[in-house]
């Protein structure tokens, strides 16, 4: 009741007339652009390198695993605008690591465009390497063996047999950390700025139009309500099913 | 399971083609039509100057077809912390000499080149048809009313604090919002009774928000500078001089004047 609450009240208060108008406007379809792109590339990334450490995490056990683990998972409990304050002063022109970017190479990367997707990625790939830590766990490592002694390479094995099985939870782990770099503000809004065009994603846009009192708000806020349900209803179907394979 | 799986890969390709899209598209700017090759200024402006920097940015980019302008709006002390760490910047307006004094001592504008271009006031905003029936300064000391301030790190919150102090009061506060705009926006959606904004805010947002005056003895005078960034690339230098210059000059000047800003 009271999460329904609020999204009805949302609905209800939605402009239906200005709808269309609203949201074919410059600051809307920019908003929707940028969002779309950064949470693409965000995604992406967020994929490649979380495949790999979500492999070690399942199957190695190391000293300092544990550490590993803990930092692959605190963004995901760390509130965002921490994420981003600490992104700031890493990545800013009078951060760690930012100040010799900017000395050395010209490179700065604070309130760019590439800030919003590293913030986006900060937030979002635990959630991925989580859920694919535990599918690999959950996978039977004998089914892999089976290709190698069959002559197929690690690499092989691994496209050809290890990722058709965790499918279901390869397919829920994106839509989530999609999901989640697609909604992202704390981080975002500290790291990348709120500039129109360049850093104002969807979430910000919401907030900025609010901010001035602009009917929008409520407009692009059902569209990302329309969004998360739609991946709710995406992820309900092969959560479960992953969890019908699970322990297989 | 067919035709989710089709669904499925129309929504991914969908996607993709969004986020591909933006790498052909031109850089948005305030409905301009501009060419990839235009020279791009970065002008960060507080937030009290969101609409009159928005005409003056659409007039400026009609007058000079090869040059677009992206606007940042935040409160002065929020645009003070992003360019300290490296926020892109050709133009910096503020709310008050201070923040630009910051600027100078970081290095990021130069002392010289920096200048008053516009003065305000400020007023008490209530909702329309002042339902907590506002009549003055005294009035928002009344612990039933919600008022709304900015925080006191931001110049409008300073500013409020002042002209507080100048009539001797103690008022209680439901929020303190980063920026003017929170502040107006709380006030215009009767989220609250009263606020103080800019005298600017009340004219702007005349439709939705309705103005108490604060007496000139207990009010106070914001100035607000315009500086161009320094190590500017010359092209850049060159647009930003013509961009302070077109602020300052006569439509700037009108503009500046229109929606109620007081030249210096």
């Amino acid at each position: 009741m009271l999460i329904a609450l609020p999204l009805v009240a949302l609905i209800v208060r939605v402009p239906w007339t200005n709808f269309w108008s609203s949201l074919s406007s410059d600051t809307a379809t920019t908003a929707l652009f940028l969002s779309a792109r950064t949470s693409l590339i965000s995604t992406s990334l967020a994929i490649i390198t979380g495949l790999p450490l979500a492999w070690l995490l399942a199957h190695r056990n190391f000293r300092g695993i544990a550490v590993v683990r803990a930092l692959c998972v605190l963004p995901m409990v760390l509130p965002p605008v921490v994420g981003g304050v600490a992104l700031l002063y890493a990545f800013g022109t009078k951060g760690l690591i930012g100040s010799a970017l900017d000395n050395w190479w010209g490179i700065r990367l604070a309130f760019t465009q590439t800030a919003a997707i590293l913030a986006q990625y900060f937030v979002a790939v635990p959630f991925f390497i989580v859920v694919m830590e535990s599918a690999f766990q959950q996978f039977d490592q004998r089914l892999a063996q089976a290709a190698r002694t069959l002559g197929a390479g690690p690499w092989r094995a691994f496209i050809t047999v290890t990722l058709p099985v965790v499918r279901p939870a390869l397919i829920a782990g994106v839509v989530l950390t999609w999901a989640r770099a697609l909604g992202e503000f704390g981080a975002t809004i500290t790291f990348a700025g709120n500039t129109p065009g360049r850093t104002q994603t969807l979430p910000l846009a919401i907030y900025t139009a609010f901010e001035s009192g602009d009917d929008q708000a409520l407009v692009l806020s059902f569209i990302m309500m329309a969004v998360s349900f739609v991946v709710l209803v995406l992820l309900r179907q092969h959560w479960i099913s992953a969890l019908k394979r699970g322990g297989q | 399971m067919n035709l989710r799986r089709h669904v499925g890969r129309a929504a991914i390709c969908c996607v993709v083609v969004t986020a591909l899209l933006p790498a052909c598209t031109t850089r948005q700017s305030q409905g301009s039509n501009n060419s990839s090759k235009d020279l791009v200024l970065n002008v960060l402006a507080s937030a009290s100057l969101a609409q009159v920097f928005t005409r003056i940015a659409e007039a400026f980019e009609s007058e000079f077809q090869d040059i677009s302008i992206t606007t940042t709006f935040a409160g002065s002390a929020t645009l003070v912390t992003q360019l300290k760490n490296g926020a892109p910047m050709d133009i910096v307006a503020l709310a008050d000499t201070m923040s630009m004094d910051k600027l100078s001592s970081a290095g990021l504008i130069s002392a010289q080149n920096s200048q008053v271009f516009a003065t305000n006031t400020m007023t008490i905003v209530v909702p329309r048809a002042n339902p907590g029936k506002i009549t003055g300064l005294l009035d928002l000391t009344n612990t039933s009313l919600d008022v709304v301030l900015c925080a006191p790190t931001q110049p409008c919150g300073v500013y409020a604090q002042q002209i507080l102090k100048n009539a001797n009061l103690n008022v209680s506060v439901k929020s303190l919002e980063t920026s003017v705009s929170g502040v107006v926006s709380k006030v215009s959606t009767g989220q609250a009774d009263a606020g103080i904004a800019y005298t600017t805010d009340a004219i702007a947002s005349v439709k939705t928000v309705d103005a108490v005056p604060i007496p000139e003895s207990q009010n106070i005078v914001a100035h607000y500078p315009i500086a161009r960034g320094s190590h500017l690339s010359p092209s850049s230098q060159q647009a930003a001089n013509a961009f302070i210059a077109f602020v300052v000059g006569a439509t700037g000047a009108r503009i500046l004047t229109d929606l109620g800003f007081v030249l210096p």
